[in-house]
């Protein structure tokens, strides 16, 4: 009887646990590279800097096509398809430098 | 002696006058039945008069109304054959979008199954384009593609094949600035404009109403 009721604590805390975690969700980055370092990639926005964090499994395309990672340089317009919670918590998918975007305001 | 039958006694009309008011009397019965009561009771109109008068109308049959069908709501058709019946006028919308280079945007509109709307859109320059529904009762993300080609505009009719949200991803890929404009009419309940990063913005739409009052 004991063992039947904290199984079912511990599925109502499981579910309660489960509710509360953020949702991942797919996040675009429209801006300038402001700062490249080997893991984190800084970009800034029309509204915003963002700090996005890259892996080995983050893909650099230039012009549709893969490029390495030292080819990301600050200064140049990039468009970075990142995954995470927020914009405080995004891990790169995958990096496009772009041609150079005129931001308007 | 006896008395003249046409001469009035004790101030009474004479019997060749009573025969003249009654003859004129039948006369203006009949003009009064053939001119005006034939048309107008009968639909019959031997001299003319109904259609001159405008009173033929009047021997029309009164219109019965019949009413919308039960099941149908403002949203939900009751369909018979090849119409949808609606118990409530349809509201029109029209918005515009202006995309920023790489940017995107998604414009749905809530429809229930079998409701229906007409739509045009147009874009300044072609774009990536996704017309879509997102089922009601299935996990975020969900989606059935219509039509995924890129467009430059899109004209046309729709009606929803499941209850849920239906509309269009439309995406700038390239370095200058597009505007996208859509202008529709139809039986949907709420208009959402899902921007970059998950912002969402709920538009108001226009009753029919509104737009005859302003016309």
């Amino acid at each position: 009887m004991r063992r039947r009721t904290w199984s079912y604590w511990m599925v109502a805390m499981f579910l309660v646990t489960a509710a509360q975690l953020p949702a991942h969700e797919n996040f675009r980055i429209i801006g300038t590279a402001t700062k490249v370092q080997a893991t984190q990639v800084d970009v800034k926005t029309k509204d915003r800097s963002v700090a996005v964090r890259m892996d080995k499994q983050t893909k650099f395309l230039r012009d549709g096509k893969k490029v390495a990672a030292g080819e990301l340089k600050a200064g140049q317009s990039v468009v970075v398809e990142a995954y995470g919670d927020s914009f405080e918590d995004l891990l790169a998918i995958e990096v496009r430098i772009v041609p150079p975007i005129r931001q308007s305001k | 002696m006896t008395p003249d039958i046409d001469t009035p006694t004790n101030g009474l009309p004479s019997r060749r006058k009573l025969a003249l008011t009654t003859a004129g009397a039948l006369a203006a019965a009949l003009v009064i039945v053939f001119a005006l009561v034939l048309p107008a009771e009968y639909g019959r109109d031997p001299l003319g008069t109904g259609r001159l008068l405008g009173i033929a109308a009047l021997s029309a049959p009164p219109v019965q109304a019949v009413e919308t069908p039960r099941d149908a709501t403002l949203y939900k058709p009751s369909q018979l054959g090849p119409i949808g019946y609606h118990a409530g006028a349809y509201k029109v919308d029209s918005a515009q979008f202006t995309l920023g280079p790489y940017e995107y945007v998604e414009y749905k509109y809530r429809l229930e199954q079998g409701a229906a709307m007409l739509y045009s859109w147009s874009a300044s320059a072609p774009v990536k384009h996704d017309f879509h529904g997102e089922p009601d009762g299935k996990p975020a993300g969900t989606a059935e593609s219509f039509d995924k080609n890129d467009r430059r505009d899109g004209h046309g009719t729709f009606t929803a094949p499941f209850s849920g949200i239906h509309g269009w991803y439309w995406e700038n890929t390239g370095g200058e600035s597009v505007t996208v404009a859509i202008s529709s009419a139809g039986y949907y309940s709420d208009a959402i404009e899902i921007g970059m990063n998950h912002a969402r913005r709920r538009h108001v739409l226009t009753p029919l109403a509104t737009v005859r009052s302003a016309q």
